[in-house]
């Protein structure tokens, strides 16, 4: 398994950086909302999806074909695509909580609505989309798997940026939602791999 | 005797109309199996299933010893080297990289002896996989396959797009890896004369099925091909004629024989692999 | 030790090696004792296969030319004058069968093919 990651990484490890140079424009956007947060999301959004990226693009260079004859299990290859959006998405959630800290810095009055909390929701949302769209993308290839993807990010990142907005006004208990997508992303998950290995054993490549 | 590979009644269907239908054979550890046939014959087919990349659907593949299914097989493709036609790394990997990768991959990488490959290909270490040739890419994935110390290659087409010169290098160091004589291969070609030389066996797929599975100088020794009228021809005794024949326009036929059954006096010329192969299929449409 | 094969002659590869190893041996190029390649070293060098070199070395062990030390290879035996004589012997033999046959195509009669074997020993 962490051969693949490693592969994975050198793929990815260009997009990375370029992402990460965001962060200055992003921060400066967000200093125009009300929220600390609110451009911020994308970089666990990014995170998110960084798996299905690493789907397509095998598929595409024909490493699929040649990963089933290496010593590697099913298995594991599945468990590393997980792992590698976990990943990504974690260090999505800190590049995303260090721009939270310099928007608060240059913005020191308190936020309308709890930022390191949507952060975690995001981070817990964001997970349970990966859950969601790798085995889709296992299922119905990459072409219409991305265009999929496209729709429910923009979705998503435009349902953050409006619950920046209007959640102040509600009464809603954030702790428990928060633990309720906990739990979802968990079960989610689990879920999830089972049907992603499954779906690669009976894959013909 | 030990075999490096045993495939007993393989079969596999597609429901778009392709099927390997029933194909046994063994490559004896030590030795060369060169598979031949026509394109969409079932070389990569048989390759795939062998190594447990598709499912099969009837029959019993056991690679040096382990049966193909047996939760073992993933401990065995560590000694299993694989090339596949389409060269299939990463575009954005470099030599290096791709170093990396494998040494946390197979536990007998030998990084020395895959920089040794590198240098003798003249690889370049740090530029982009999608900008090396054809030739280079292959050449790359022979490194990686040979790098793990291997007991069985399987290489699909590896010499297929190079140069004869190339090939004749590629040829060489496959040659090489059967001094040991517990290193194996099975290799796929639909260019013949490459298998002509060094194989110990030659297996023909034809449309899903397998010809014949016998040893190359038997052979050449039982065939040969005969040069004479269409008179002549048919005043042979029956079965001496194998598969089709070719006629040209000017009354003379070229048809494959059975050397032991010709007349005596009759003049036999040397029928290679490919023309065996030929006849074969040639036969094989006529019905 | 020379060995020069023609993948496009009529006779098989093996027979060829077969022939030139026993040519060496009995015009004593090889000496008793000496050692062979190993049969695989033999097919790799040779770019042939195995299957074909170890044939022609069964046969040669087989008449007994060479004779095999598990887990130390082959080996030249010990010439046998008799074996030399017989082999010989069966080598006139076929050129008698060649020159009979050259003879009939020629129509030249018996003592005709007795006086050009004469002269032939004459120039010895």
């Amino acid at each position: 398994m962490k051969g693949i990651l490693l592969k994975d990484f050198y793929i990815i490890r260009r997009q990375i950086v370029i992402v990460s140079l965001f962060l200055i424009p992003l921060v400066v956007l967000t200093l125009s909302s009300p929220s600390s947060v609110t451009f911020l999301v994308i970089f666990i959004l990014l995170g998110a999806i960084m798996p299905t990226a690493a789907l397509s693009y095998d598929g595409r260079s024909k490493w699929d074909k040649l990963q089933r004859m290496l010593p590697v299990s099913g298995e594991k290859i599945v468990m590393g695509k997980y792992l590698l959006g976990w990943i990504c998405a974690g260090i999505g959630w800190i590049l995303a909580v260090m721009g939270m800290v310099v928007v608060r810095a240059f913005r020191p009055e308190k936020d309308s609505v709890p930022a390191f909390t949507i952060l975690l929701m995001i981070l817990l949302a964001s997970s349970i989309l990966e859950a969601v769209m790798i085995p889709i993308f296992m299922k119905i290839g990459p072409e219409k798997g991305s265009i999929l993807m496209m729709l429910i990010c923009a979705f998503m990142g435009g349902i953050g940026g409006i619950l920046g907005d209007i959640v102040p006004n509600w009464h809603i208990d954030l702790q428990q939602i928060t633990a309720i997508l906990l739990a979802a992303a968990v079960l989610g998950n689990f879920l999830s791999i089972l049907i992603s290995m499954h779906i690669y054993r009976n894959q013909e490549v | 005797m030990n075999y490096a590979l045993e495939i007993k009644n393989l079969s596999k269907h597609y429901k778009k109309g392709f099927s390997l239908e029933n194909v046994s054979f063994c490559l004896p550890s030590g030795c060369i199996l060169g598979l031949i046939g026509e394109n969409g014959a079932g070389k990569s087919t048989t390759i795939r299933l062998i190594m447990n990349a598709i499912q099969r659907d009837e029959g019993e593949i056991s690679v040096l010893g382990t049966d193909s299914h047996s939760p073992e097989f993933t401990r065995v493709k560590q000694e299993v080297g694989v090339v596949l036609d389409e060269a299939n790394f990463p575009e954005v990997l470099n030599v290096r990289q791709v170093n990396k990768v494998m040494q946390n991959i197979f536990t007998q990488w030998d990084e020395g002896m895959y920089f040794d490959y590198i240098q003798k290909f003249s690889l370049p270490e740090k530029k982009m996989f999608k900008k090396f040739s054809r030739g280079m890419k292959m050449k790359l994935s022979i490194a990686v396959a040979l790098s793990h110390h291997p007991r069985l290659l399987l290489l699909d087409e590896a010499t297929g797009g190079l140069d004869p010169i190339v090939r004749d290098e590629i040829l060489d160091i496959f040659n090489e890896f059967t001094r040991q004589d517990d290193h194996s291969i099975l290799m796929s070609s639909h260019i013949v004369s490459d298998l002509e030389k060094s194989c110990d066996y030659i297996a023909f797929l034809h449309k899903g099925k397998l010809l014949f599975c016998e040893e190359k100088d038997k052979l050449l020794e039982t065939y040969g091909i005969l040069h004479c009228t269409r008179d002549e021809l048919e005043k042979l005794p029956r079965g001496v004629v194998q598969g089709g024949i070719r006629s040209s326009d000017y009354g003379g036929v070229e048809a494959l024989v059975l050397r032991k059954q010709v007349p005596v006096g009759i003049k036999v010329d040397y029928a290679g692999i490919e023309e065996i192969m030929v006849h074969f299929v040639k036969g094989e449409h006529a019905e | 030790m020379e060995i020069l094969i023609s993948r496009v002659d009529s006779q098989p590869i093996y027979n060829q090696i077969y022939s030139q190893i026993k040519g060496h041996i009995l015009s004593g190029r090889l000496q008793e004792g000496d050692v062979l390649p190993s049969i695989r070293a033999l097919a790799k060098d040779l770019r042939i296969s195995v299957i074909t070199t170890k044939r022609a070395y069964d046969e040669l062990e087989q008449e007994g030319f060479i004779y095999t030390v598990a887990g130390k290879g082959c080996f030249v035996a010990k010439k046998d004058t008799n074996r030399l004589r017989q082999e010989n012997l069966k080598k006139l033999k076929e050129l008698m069968r060649k020159v009979a046959a050259l003879a009939r195509l020629c129509g030249l009669t018996e003592h005709e093919i007795m006086e050009i074997y004469h002269n032939s020993t004459k120039e010895e």
